[in-house]
């Protein structure tokens, strides 16, 4: 299950009025000249300070109710958002609205009625049944004192398996009727606590009711590829539970939050959104001095470096702790400094108090020349796109250097100052994740491998020789439904060799494997396994005979080894072998797929024109007779097994 | 800036429309000014002038000029 945190109270709010004038009219103009672009990215680099500006905030929800949601600027996507509530929700709307639009979203809300759970989850009626079609989230709030109602004051013994029971079905309805995620927030503690000492310890007070049932929402997601929870028990503990309602608005108005909360309410909400649709970023970049240390090492020299158990350095090494978390989830680390290459390198091995080590770093740039050139380098050692990368650095001006050469890196200020370490791990934005896969926690070490590839490379001459040498292993899988997740991820994340950038659920996925062939190839050699890094999805058409290709993609840790055309081509043979004799494929160009814009001519395949029903500029249509001519295909000879559900 | 300036941009950004210099401006005439949005206003205008408005007040205030004449009488004699 994730949890998701509001950023900390130390990190720097823009309360500066001047500013939040400049902002506004920055704003105000991109809004009259229908400049869309520029209006989101102001809201976007206007930073935590307009999510808590309320008159701000109300305009930008205002205008972006304004944008036509098929049609939004590069870099954002539609959120719509059916909200089933027993609360008024809307004055925290504008600062959600605010916080989704930084995180590259642009809401569209649709609040439901009064306390009614159960017809929207059972589907009954017209109209409820539109108010959960086509949503990307349907986010559910409980208000505690509205739940309990009149019973949080004598609480029936019975009462925490009646709410449990009720909530299980509600959800569990929505989780049926909804394509998107289903968003769930924890139950808040009741505005009325009439337990005193009690509340603590009696299992059927209302506040044990309230943390079992929390719990309980956490076992459900937990068990479920589609459901996160907002922990907004959570959020409001940090700015205390006396102030997450105003009683002048809760008790008129039943408004649910307080003027003060909304905004904490609202970064919870966009980083539980962002954890459960967004794409991760793969790999952190690293400044070394006054980052992932105090001191400056050419400088103050080993001894002098603040890092360990003692303040300051403690601050320096919780970063470090929580980089090597973020390590174990998957996410790469890689070091861009301007130092001594052979200091640095000596300094993580053999300083005592280091947390993270040699083996943590997937790749550096350790020299006095160019961040920005020292950037594009370390994504091409790790054969990953430049806006996969997330630079931290506590330099203003490296910052700024970065972001005007590579505006697809998300640049983090790191702080001057040891005591804002905390808030800055806590509002790191780009690695919230909802879970860890097996392939996650490969990652890092079948990149250490390249390196050691890299170097045979160097001593084999031709490269198709060093493909042989390698001794790849593939094991090419049809319906393997114990992977699914992974493959998931894979549609959801791969990029570059990625031929018709569909994306699938979990539970789309699952109805797939029923129905479709799903292929997948996981890749092994000499110097690591890769698990999975291939799939391929393949469908029935109308016509007898005759298949389309829907997806194949292939991770970015796997391509270039020549290992696409052996994965095609026993996908191929396996369905000319249960009768298919043509096959049908696309090529829909992104900005990142070129690479593969010719792998279908390429392997032999005929242009074809754009079937029905498909828009005409959308892709390049193809057509395949089978069985194949092995001669098209100049696969290279490696070992490989092909297993089969059926 | 007065009173009467830093209150016509709030509404401004909460309406999206220009406050009439006489300040003529109500729920009642304006479609847009409901109750939600009426709580939204007062609590961008708590924000705004650091007051604390009772709910009763907040009730009364339902037009430009009577939202003032409240936020005035509220902040005298603090400096602006």
């Amino acid at each position: 299950m994730f949890t998701a945190r509001p950023s900390s109270d130390l990190r720097d709010p823009v309360t500066d009025t001047s500013s939040s004038h400049i902002l506004a009219e920055r704003l105000a103009r991109a809004a009259e000249t229908e400049d869309w672009a520029t209006f989101v990215s102001v809201v976007r680099e206007a930073g935590p300070g307009l999510i808590a500006d309320l008159s701000l905030a109300t305009m930008v929800q205002r205008v972006t109710g304004r944008l036509d949601i098929e049609a939004l600027p590069q870099g954002f996507r539609p959120l719509r958002v059916a909200v089933l509530r027993n609360a008024t929700l809307e004055p925290a709307l504008p600062a959600v609205t605010v916080a989704l639009v930084q995180r590259g979203f642009v809401p569209e809300f649709r609040l439901g009625d009064f306390d009614v759970y159960e017809p929207y989850a059972e589907g009954l009626g017209e109209r409820r049944r539109e108010h959960l079609a086509g949503a990307d989230v349907a986010f559910v709030y409980w208000d505690p004192d509205q739940l309990a109602g009149d019973a949080l004051f004598a609480p029936p013994d019975d009462f925490f398996e009646v709410l449990r029971a009720r909530i299980t079905a509600i959800l569990e309805g929505l989780v049926e009727r909804v394509d998107g995620s289903v968003i769930v927030a924890n139950l808040a503690p009741a505005m009325h606590d009439v337990f005193g000492a009690r509340g603590a310890r009696d299992p059927h007070s209302w506040p044990q009711v309230a943390r079992r049932l929390n719990l309980a929402l956490a076992d459900f997601a937990a068990a479920r590829d589609s459901v996160a929870v907002l922990d907004l028990a959570h959020a409001v503990a940090r700015l205390g539970v006396s102030g997450y309602r105003d009683a002048r608005t809760y008790y008129p108005s039943r408004v649910a939050f307080s003027a003060a909360f909304a905004p904490r309410f609202a970064t919870a909400f966009a980083s539980t959104v962002a954890a459960a649709l967004s794409q991760p970023r793969k790999c952190l970049v690293l400044d070394c001095d006054n980052t992932l240390w105090g001191g400056v090492l050419g400088e103050d020299g080993p001894e002098g470096i603040h890092i360990g158990t003692e303040y300051p350095g403690s601050l320096y090494r919780l970063f470090q702790l929580h980089l090597r978390a973020l390590h174990g989830q998957g996410f790469l680390l890689a070091l861009n400094s301007k130092n001594d290459e052979a200091e640095v390198l000596a300094f993580l091995r053999s300083s005592p108090d280091m947390v993270l080590r040699e083996e943590h770093i997937a790749t550096h740039r350790i020299n006095w020349g160019d961040k920005a050139e020292n950037i594009r380098g370390i994504a091409a050692d790790l054969n990953i796109g430049i806006d996969s990368l997330i630079f931290i650095d506590d330099s203003d001006v490296e910052c700024e250097r970065v972001r005007q050469a590579l505006p697809e890196v998300q640049v983090e200020r790191f702080p001057g100052v040891p005591l804002k370490i905390p808030g800055f791990i806590d509002s790191l934005r780009g690695t919230e994740i909802l879970r860890v896969t097996e392939d996650d926690l490969r990652r890092s070490e079948s990149l250490r491998a390249d390196i050691h590839r890299r170097a045979l490379r160097e001593r084999v001459g031709g490269y198709r020789e060093f493909l042989e040498s390698l001794g790849i292993e593939l094991a090419i899988r049809c319906g393997a439904s114990a992977h699914v997740e992974r493959i998931s991820q894979l549609t959801q994340r791969t990029n570059q060799f990625n031929l018709t950038n569909r994306r699938y659920s979990v539970a789309q996925l699952r109805a797939m494997l029923e129905r479709d062939r799903v292929y997948t190839m996981a890749m092994r050699d000499r110097f690591s396994d890769y698990g999975t890094v291939g799939v391929a999805i393949v469908r029935d058409t109308e016509r007898a005979g005759e298949a389309e290709i829907d997806s194949l993609l292939m991770s970015c840790r796997a391509f270039g080894r020549r290992i696409e055309e052996t994965f095609l081509g026993v996908v191929l043979d396996d369905l000319a072998a249960g009768g298919v004799q043509r096959v049908t494929a696309a090529y829909r160009p992104t900005e990142r797929n070129a690479m593969v814009r010719d792998f279908f001519p390429l392997l032999g395949f005929e242009p074809f024109p754009c079937p029905a029903g498909e828009p005409g500029d959308a892709g390049k249509y193809y057509l395949l007779r089978l069985p194949r001519d092995p001669a098209e295909f100049d696969e290279l000879p490696h070992a490989m097994t092909f297993s089969t559900r059926s | 800036m007065t009173v009467h300036d830093r209150l016509a941009r709030i509404f401004q950004l909460q309406f999206g429309v220009l406050v009439p210099p006489d300040g003529d401006m109500g729920a009642e005439t304006d479609g847009a000014w409901d109750s939600l949005a009426h709580i939204n206003l007062i609590l961008a205008v708590e924000q705004e002038f650091a007051v604390v408005l009772s709910p009763e007040e907040a009730g009364r205030a339902s037009s430009f000029r009577a939202m003032r004449a409240l936020i005035e009488s509220r902040t005298q004699g603090r400096p602006a």
